[in-house]
């Protein structure tokens, strides 16, 4: 037992720190112990346990530092920042601090419970779900792009548009090199570490240059302990909010390969959604609301990520393809319903978790006293040393000179983007989801639509659309479908249409 | 300060494990990825006989060809540079533009490995339409699928069986890992194809499946395909000939075998660069990691029990055998039509 409460302990201080460090996700924080994989192999239990507490306790150390700094440090925490950075700006860093602690905390654990008792039933769920049901689900998220557009229809279309495109760079479903421009390294596409450092995380810093900031704005740190409790008394106000991001971050965690920022922004477009009354301070511009609709999202996400992940060995996201690689090195096989049967090992996985969660929010409500500290470091070194930060970062995907050439040049676009106000979050949201819809669409269509057997043009011209739009076929495909359609509505003729944010 | 201090220790781990790092394993995929953890085995028990420290550096890229080609580019002629390449990227060797090239290498050892396919119990292969989720590396499943399905087709050309081929089966590319799993699960994908080790792993608990066929295991010593001792009576020759009463034979089945020896006897593999002063002392290095059996069960917990193969020229020779203008063009046009891969025909590969 003593183990396994000191590896919680050590995963926990060690997925908080590098939480702290923009840019650094979960996966990052993974692919450092990759190395030590070796050393639980006399007790992989004790290893799972330090590595649910790194995915607990890093997804929320994650959105925190966020929050403060404007950088995602990852894309599911992009749409914490929305709201969250404002109110930071603000000198509500601490009040922000506390709804995000609240958030996490109550969602990472209440799904924590949920996911490990669900885990029974998930199986005979998900095979409800073929590949036109994830394709009509990755259609929903991308109607929610609405929510986190500007106000400017020209300029969303832009950022949507832009985030498609950079979503399909790569290679089309055979191996084609697509929007590559007959450059090899773009053919594996634009990672996420890149795009979030050229998007949000260089022209911030730059940004904060071109202002001659010295230091936080007032009151960024004062009245610490007020604001925190403001931020705790602001989620218990608005728990239906909180409830409802939680819910939408643990239901998208459960499709496998959906996961990633998805549900941060389905959480925070439907949360926009139910709030069409007149805002006192709008969303996007600091709304305490926008900030705790989402948050929690993440951490029911992170959890329910695991289950696909634990049962069929499908990672709903790169940090639960990161757990499954570090347990088959310590031998422990994940990816087996016969797991159900191993109670140590259901109660290992949420005993790291709840403890990760638990942990982080205790240490952070003392810690980060001191850690949002870093707003009144003189700019030029703090902007220096996260600027040295993320180019480290991009410099461990290939170590060439590529890493660098793409980020400067999505730096220079970031900027452009900026300063036009085209809408960032959407550009992420876009390029998130375009990779999936290509992947779903494609099979979908090969699947359901196309009889491939059909010579020559009457190929072309065969579609089965019959069989994918019977109700009775893929009723959850066409629920999807009319939902998007809603949302795609909804966006065009709201009057508090889009965002005014940079 | 904290931050700054945990900034500096990280900067200084990474300084010290570099300057410690001697030999490196170039790994082309990004980590968590099979080869990738395969890699990081080998390196850990590898540097336990060689005494020296193994460090890993990913080269991650599109089907693991950039990793590869800057091993050939820039980073081999490094004494202590070695290549971990797998079945996948000898199927590029033979059908992609890729820059490098393994007679310019010398063997360490390669784990001659295999592939298993499964399909729902009960399934019939000579009816119905087959749906098949297929990627990168896949090639030569599909063809044995193909054979199985069509059975014998007149001469057995490639053109024959592609008549076959879009009648019986739907190809779906650009399905992802694990999603490939959960598609035949879920009984949308009539075939599952996995490792041996995966398909141990992942499908022993289900009931509504069954073990279709493997493709057995190169003999170097007698230069023929033989049964995978992992998988007595699987392999694919002998489940055609059960099923249609004589063995497989013709164009398709040239360019199958050549795709399958190519990718499966070198599944996963450790190169240098020819001439290197390391290579005895790195082959000396493996054979004790082999013969050592807490280094060995690791390696055969994660890939399953398969023999090494550490005659580089033998295995080299067979597999360059196999490499005919007539197989090498089939491979081609089987992948570019069935598929929609971009293959290309490389006639350099003749020379």
């Amino acid at each position: 037992m003593f183990d396994y409460v000191l590896w919680a302990m050590l995963g926990t201080l060690y997925g908080m720190l590098v939480g702290i460090i923009p840019i650094a996700g979960v996966t990052t924080a993974l692919i450092t112990v990759f190395s030590m994989g070796s050393y639980f192999m006399a007790d992989p239990y004790v290893g799972l346990v330090f590595l649910t507490a790194i995915v607990a306790s890093c997804a929320s150390a994650d959105s925190y530092t966020s929050i403060l700094t404007g950088i995602p440090g990852a894309s599911t925490t992009a749409a914490c920042v929305i709201d969250g950075y404002p109110m930071a700006k603000k000198g509500q860093a601490a009040r922000a601090m506390g709804i995000a602690i609240a958030d996490s905390t109550f969602n990472g654990v209440l799904y924590a419970v949920l996911a490990f008792m669900l885990l029974p039933y998930y199986g005979k769920i998900i095979v409800l779900f073929g590949r036109p049901e994830f394709l009509g689900f990755m259609m929903m998220a991308l109607a929610c792009v609405g929510f986190v557009a500007s106000k400017s229809v020209f300029a969303s279309i832009i950022a949507i548009a832009f985030g498609l495109f950079l979503g399909f760079i790569g290679q089309d479903s055979v191996g084609n090199a697509r929007f590559a421009f007959g450059w090899e390294y773009l053919e594996n596409g634009v990672g996420m570490i890149v795009l979030l450092s050229g998007l949000f995380g260089i022209p911030e810093l730059l940004d904060g240059f071109r202002q001659g900031k010295t230091a936080a704005p007032p009151g960024a740190f004062n009245n610490y302990w007020q604001q925190l409790f403001q931020g705790f008394n602001d989620v218990r106000t608005h728990w239906r909010d909180m409830m409802r991001g939680g819910f939408i971050g643990f239901v998208t965690g459960l499709l496998p390969g959906v996961g990633g920022a998805v549900g941060d922004f389905l959480a925070y477009g439907a949360t926009k959604a139910a709030h069409k009354e007149e805002q006192e301070i709008p969303f996007g511009e600091g709304n305490p609301i926008g900030l705790l609709g989402c948050e929690g999202a993440n951490n029911a996400q992170k959890v329910s990520s695991m289950i696909p992940a634990v049962l069929f060995a499908i990672p709903a996201a790169p940090f639960a393809a990161m757990v499954m690689a570090i347990c088959m090195y310590f031998g422990m096989e994940i990816g087996r319903p016969s797991l159900l049967t191993d109670t140590n090992f259901t109660t290992s996985i949420a005993f790291g978790y709840i403890f990760g969660t638990i942990g982080v929010a205790l240490l952070s409500i003392f810690l980060y006293k001191w850690i949002i500290k870093i707003l009144e470091v003189p700019y030029w070194i703090y902007a220096t040393v996260i600027i040295g930060v993320i180019v480290y970062a991009n410099m461990q995907y290939t170590g060439g000179w590529e890493d660098l050439a793409l980020l400067g040049v999505l730096s220079a676009i970031g900027c452009v983007l900026k300063y036009f106000k085209i809408s960032r979050p959407a550009i992420l949201v876009a390029y998130v989801v375009a990779f999936k819809i290509d992947e779903y669409f494609v099979a979908t269509l090969q699947l359901y639509g196309y009889k491939q057997w059909k010579p020559g043009w009457e190929s072309m011209v065969d579609f089965r659309w019959f069989e994918l739009f019977n109700i009775y076929n893929h009723p959850l495909f066409l629920l999807s479908l009319v939902i998007s359609l809603g949302i795609i509505i909804n966006s065009i003729v709201r009057k508090d249409r889009g965002l005014d944010y940079t | 300060m904290f931050k700054n201090l945990f900034l500096g220790a990280v900067a200084s781990l990474f300084m010290v494990s570099s300057a410690m790092a001697d030999y490196t394993l170039i790994v082309p995929q990004a980590p968590g990825k099979g080869t990738s953890v395969w890699g990081g085995i080998i390196a850990k028990n590898l540097s336990k006989f060689l005494d020296e420290p193994v460090v890993i550096r990913h080269i991650p890229g599109a089907r693991d060809i950039p990793g590869f080609n800057k091993f050939h580019n820039d980073l081999r002629t490094d004494d202590k540079t070695i290549m971990v390449a797998h079945g996948g990227n000898g199927v590029s060797y033979l059908l992609d533009k890729v820059d490098y090239n393994y007679f310019d290498y010398e063997l360490i050892g390669s784990m001659n490995n295999d592939i298993v396919l499964g399909k729902h119990r009960g399934s019939d292969p000579k009816s119905g339409n087959w749906k098949i989720a297929g990627g990168s590396g896949f090639e030569p499943d599909g063809a044995a699928v193909a054979m199985l399905l069509c059975g014998p087709q007149g001469s057995g050309t490639v053109a024959e069986y592609l008549a076959c081929w879009r009648k019986r089966a739907s190809w779906i590319n650009g399905v992802s890992g694990g999603e490939k799993r959960l598609g035949f699960v879920n009984k949308e994908f009539d075939v599952a194809r996995e490792s041996p080790a995966a398909w141990l792993k992942f499908y022993k608990d289900l009931n509504s499946n069954e073990l279709w066929f493997t493709h057995g295991i190169l003999d170097l010593e007698n230069k023929v395909q033989m049964a995978d001792p992992n998988f007595p009576g699987t392999q694919f020759e002998d489940k055609y000939k059960e099923l249609w009463g004589e063995y497989p034979k013709g164009d398709l089945y040239n360019a199958y075998k050549l795709t399958r020896n190519w990718r499966d006897a070198i599944q996963k593999s450790l190169w240098v660069n020819k001439g290197n002063p390391n290579t005895e002392k790195l082959r000396t290095a493996l054979a004790k990691m082999i013969a050592d059996p807490e280094s060995s069960a690791e390696i055969k917990k994660l890939a399953g029990d398969y023999p090494w193969i550490t005659d580089g020229p033998a295995l080299l020779a067979i597999l360059k055998s196999l490499i005919t203008e007539k197989a090498l063009k089939d491979a081609v046009k089987w992948n570019q039509e069935a598929y929609g891969f971009p293959s290309v025909f490389k006639p350099e590969l003749l020379k």
